[in-house]
């Protein structure tokens, strides 16, 4: 639905409606500047470059080919802008080898003796203790829903490097969460 | 709880989570800059960046045609014989054979053989690291070439 409209919205500004653009700003404006933040880690700095990247995105809307998703386009710019601003090496994330999987056991048993509510709140704690790297993957997948392949055109990574990285995303949350069990319980058994 | 319903207690938090928002004259700022300029129609741009591209590799042509033709390099000289023997009007030709010969005499000079050949793989080079550096987009070298 969304993409549709996206794609309404570019259509009519190239053919010269230029308000229209205010409408995609509100839309993707939030997640813009949450890249951003990611990256840069100031708010100042990530307001200024998710500006930037808007101002980008204007310039060269007549390249913007609509074979994807208007937002992973836009994304991608958002990213490179906030790589290019705070003049990190533009592969930050490291390449991992998709063999290099671990297999980690069905996750915690034991969260399952807790309450909706408990194991939000040890996801959501697990969750900000990630770099913000590792933050910024699980936003683009699990917040924005992009595939795989979308985050993959977003950050430069390989389709395989994202999907490893993924797992071992998991993978940390679930030892967060399995520590954050053993202490409650420990907590309540003294 | 196995990994699928563990995957999707992650999905629901990312999801319940409030992404961080700018300031509230966000986007009237962004609109500020866009406002006055239309946007660039594709033709145009593809135009403006070919010009760009054509301007940059002339420029750079023109670059090294003075740093050689001005430097002290030994075999200096026997370009210089070349390049005379191209433009004599008695060898002045537009005829296949004749540019074919000129280019073959071109090619046997061993010191312009170690020119032609840096040349190349600095072209070589510098095609490969374009091709890596703007990765899906058109440029000029990757309309000529790819």
């Amino acid at each position: 639905m969304n993409q549709v409209d996206d794609i309404e919205y570019v259509l009519r500004i190239l053919n010269g409606d230029t308000s229209a653009y205010a409408a995609l700003v509100d839309r993707h404006k939030n997640m813009a500047f949450s890249l951003a933040l990611k990256i840069a880690g100031k708010p100042e700095e990530a307001e200024e470059i998710a500006m930037d990247a808007f101002v980008k995105a204007f310039n060269n809307l007549s390249t913007f080919r609509q074979e994807s998703q208007f937002k992973t386009w836009l994304y991608r710019i958002v990213y490179n802008t906030a790589i290019t601003f705070t003049r990190k090496k533009k592969h930050e994330f490291l390449a991992l080898d998709e063999r290099l999987i671990e297999q980690y056991p069905d996750p915690i048993e034991a969260i399952n003796e807790f309450s909706k509510e408990d194991q939000f709140r040890m996801v959501e704690k697990a969750i900000q203790r990630l770099s913000s790297e590792d933050g910024l993957l699980i936003t683009l997948f699990y917040k924005e829903e992009l595939s795989v392949d979308e985050v993959s055109s977003v950050t430069g990574l390989t389709v395989s490097n994202v999907k490893v990285k993924l797992h071992r995303i998991r993978k940390k949350i679930a030892n967060d969460v399995e520590t954050s069990i053993k202490k409650e319980l420990k907590e309540e058994y003294i | 709880m196995n990994t699928l319903d563990f995957d999707r207690l992650i999905s629901e938090v990312v999801k319940a989570t409030n992404l961080p928002v700018p300031s509230n004259n966000f986007t009237a700022k962004v609109m500020a800059v866009t406002s006055p300029s239309p946007v660039p129609s594709s033709d145009d741009t593809r135009l403006k960046n070919y010009l760009k591209a054509a301007a940059a590799l002339l420029l750079t042509g023109l670059f090294f045609m003075v740093i050689i033709l001005t430097s002290d390099i030994p075999f200096i000289d026997s370009l210089y014989k070349v390049f005379s023997f191209a433009v004599s009007p008695e060898r002045f030709s537009f005829s296949i054979p004749d540019i074919m010969n000129f280019t073959a005499g071109f090619f046997e000079n061993s010191a312009i053989k170690i020119l032609w050949a840096g040349i190349v793989l600095a072209g070589i080079c510098l095609l490969i690291l374009d091709r890596y550096i703007n990765k899906g987009v058109k440029t000029l070298q990757s309309f000529l070439f790819f």
